[in-house]
């Protein structure tokens, strides 16, 4: 194992020095200001057919259970991140929240089979990308946004990037502590392969 | 491999639905790039693009060295595996070490290019392609015919019907004239079921960095999520050329990327493994295993000129772009990475003279030259490749060097041409294979010297 590990670095690093590096300049600014910024993210967003609600901190508990009694999940699950528990105090309907289980064996079978919407949360948006950036933790699991057929993404206005670079360079994005996982999400799953 | 690509070729040519798919396949990407760029100053994006990719080529082996160091930090097992044998039986050693039954795969096209799919069923494990274009192609015991949109020289109606013969009625046979909406509703219900069952998931990378040991994957479909996410255990495999060294070179990457693969400011999911799962956590697999593959690359890291080619970020866009391609399908290059790309990859992982006719498809017309996002010089790449074929092959030589004694002398030329025009006047019987697909092209009633002789007459005469 090891063997092929010094194999194939010995292979590149004997034609190495005549490769000659190109360094570039790094500074690059956005062409994206923090007025066009929101316009830009709304369109790319509805765009790829997501759904934009703006609300204020208020009204937020009451848009969501006003459209979960629209679309009636059969059971739906919100995220434990505390930022949005924050938000949300305890008025989301009740009735049908349900949580996960322990294990994960078992909270898959509830993500695949009853929960049919999720409500997580996004550490950012991304105007130039059209994009939410959203962390996992134990608070907050990846598939929770990813299995249940619909899912309400909150996002702060406050947390809106121009773009990914400076999105990158914050102190949201802290390098050295990174989450298991990181998404961007622009959008539902959707395929361009059957036509 | 390639030693039929003669004979694939006139049979896509005569396929008329295969042309069509193809052709309104490609035209609908070719306008997607465009329109996607047009915000966007794309010389200098590229030209950032390319300055990245170089640099991380200078500096390969002690990148590759600093993302093991940061991967293995971050809990992430790391292998290396020198050639496709190696890769495949890394990767069953970890199924089998952990009993895996099930696997699902998202789109990768290194693991197409080491055939692990064909390794691991010929093992008893089953390997299920996740993305729909992928699953679609493997349902009907194919190759893909494109990087990006592997079943598209299938019709709707065609994947109707596979649906309704292959699939479990279970899954709802899918009427004849099902719609695009309805077949992937089909396709979904049975690859959820498989999501559930996997034990194993395994995946491409799109850029690995180097100073987080980040896993950097794009996708469309929620499947690539899915694949590395949802099973136990999550095996990512990785072209040595695909790290990067740090997030502040994925922006422009990405950007380019996906502009030029499918026209998208972005898809729909950029998603970022940095770890297994973390204490406490609910999700994500216990096990992540980097398998970085070498398969030839490090041999065309010597090459000063066929370097360029581990530039590369597989967006597909020189196929789009490629007038041979467009016409002619990813099948009949009998491979995995077709187009210009291909012709450039293929021979020197399989060997230069494995590549037969390959790289005679080329017309040197330069379009995948100027649509690729990195800069690669295609063109150049496949010119040296050809140089390299014809020096194994004494025949070439010879043809070559007549052909040189009548093109480097106008007079010697005018002979020739006057000959063929004179020949060509003569009835002869046209060869079939060629005039199948093509009329036979009529002489100039006067050569082209002729007519420039005559033109510089007319002006001294005017004078």
């Amino acid at each position: 194992m090891n063997q092929s590990k010094a194999n194939f670095l010995n292979r590149l690093r004997v034609s190495q020095q005549m490769i000659e590096s190109t360094e570039s300049e790094t500074e690059k600014k956005s062409a994206i200001n923090n007025a066009s910024g929101k316009e830009v993210l709304t369109r790319l967003l509805e765009n790829n057919r997501a759904i934009l609600i703006e609300t204020d901190y208020k009204e937020l508990a009451q848009n969501i259970n006003t459209q979960i009694k629209q679309l009636q999940p059969v059971q739906y699950i919100v995220s434990e991140h505390p930022r949005l528990k924050e938000l949300l105090g305890n008025e989301l309907t009740e009735s049908n929240q349900c949580k996960l289980a322990d294990t994960w064996r078992e909270a898959k079978q509830q993500l695949f089979e009853d929960i049919e919407l999720s409500i997580c949360f996004a550490d950012s948006a991304l105007c130039e990308q059209g994009a939410l950036l959203l962390k996992a933790d134990k608070n907050q699991p990846r598939n929770l946004s990813l299995i249940p057929e619909t899912s309400f993404i909150v996002v702060e206005a406050s947390n809106i990037f121009p773009d990914l670079q400076q999105c990158v360079q914050s102190a949201h994005f802290d390098t050295r502590n990174l989450p298991s996982n990181m998404v961007l999400i622009s959008g539902p799953s959707k395929t361009a392969d059957i036509q | 491999m390639s030693d039929n690509f003669r004979i694939r070729t006139v049979d896509a040519l005569s396929d008329d639905s295969l042309q069509n798919n193809f052709r309104g396949a490609m035209d609908f990407l070719q306008d997607k790039r465009h329109q996607a760029f047009q915000d966007l100053e794309f010389e200098k994006l590229r030209s950032e693009g390319a300055d990245i990719r170089k640099n991380v080529i200078a500096h390969l082996p002690d990148l590759l060295e600093k993302l093991e160091r940061k991967c293995i930090d971050n809990g992430i097992h790391v292998h290396w595996a020198e050639d496709a044998q190696q890769a495949c039986r890394i990767v069953e050693r970890i199924a089998k070490d952990n009993e895996v039954k099930q696997v699902v795969k998202g789109k990768s096209m290194v693991s197409e290019e080491i055939e692990l799919n064909q390794h691991l069923e010929a093992q008893g494990i089953e390997c299920i392609e996740t993305d729909m274009g992928e699953y679609i192609v493997q349902l009907d015991h194919e190759k893909s015919s494109h990087i990006i949109m592997p079943a598209i020289h299938k019709t709707k109606e065609q994947i109707a019907q596979l649906f309704a013969d292959k699939l479990n009625e279970d899954f709802g046979k899918p009427p004849k004239d099902a719609t695009v909406d309805e077949l992937i509703g089909v396709g979904r219900k049975v690859l959820r079921q498989k999501f559930m069952q996997a034990d194993m998931g395994i995946s491409g990378v799109n850029f690995a960095i180097a100073e987080t040991g980040t896993l950097c994957l794009v996708a469309n479909e929620g499947n690539g999520r899915i694949s590395t996410g949802v099973p136990d255990i999550h095996v990512a495999l990785i072209g040595l050329e695909k790290v990067i060294p740090s997030f502040a070179e994925l922006p422009t990457l990405l950007k380019l990327l996906t502009r030029s693969a499918t026209g998208q400011i972005m898809t729909t999911y950029l998603n970022m493994i940095s770890s297994p799962r973390k204490d406490q956590e609910l999700d994500g697999p216990s096990q992540v295993h980097l398998v970085i593959i070498d398969n030839k690359r490090s041999a065309m890291y010597q090459d000063d000129v066929l370097q360029e080619t581990l530039t590369c970020i597989r967006c597909g866009a020189c196929m789009n772009h490629y007038p041979v391609y467009t016409r002619i399908g990813g099948h009949a290059y009998g491979s995995t990475y077709p187009g210009p790309i291909e012709q450039i990859v293929t021979p020197q992982i399989e060997g230069i003279e494995h590549a037969g006719d390959l790289l005679d498809a080329c017309s040197l017309n330069g379009a995948c030259g100027e649509a690729c996002p990195v800069s690669i010089d295609l063109p150049v790449v496949i010119r040296e490749l050809r140089n390299k074929q014809t020096s194994l092959k004494p025949p070439h030589r010879v043809i070559w060097n007549i052909w040189r004694q009548f093109y480097r002398s106008t007079k010697r030329h005018a002979l020739l041409s006057k000959f063929v025009s004179l020949c060509s006047r003569l009835p002869m019987p046209t060869p079939k294979a060629w005039s199948n697909t093509r009329t036979f092209p009529k002489p100039a009633p006067e050569s082209f010297s002729t007519l420039i002789k005559k033109q510089k007459e007319n002006e001294r005469e005017s004078e």
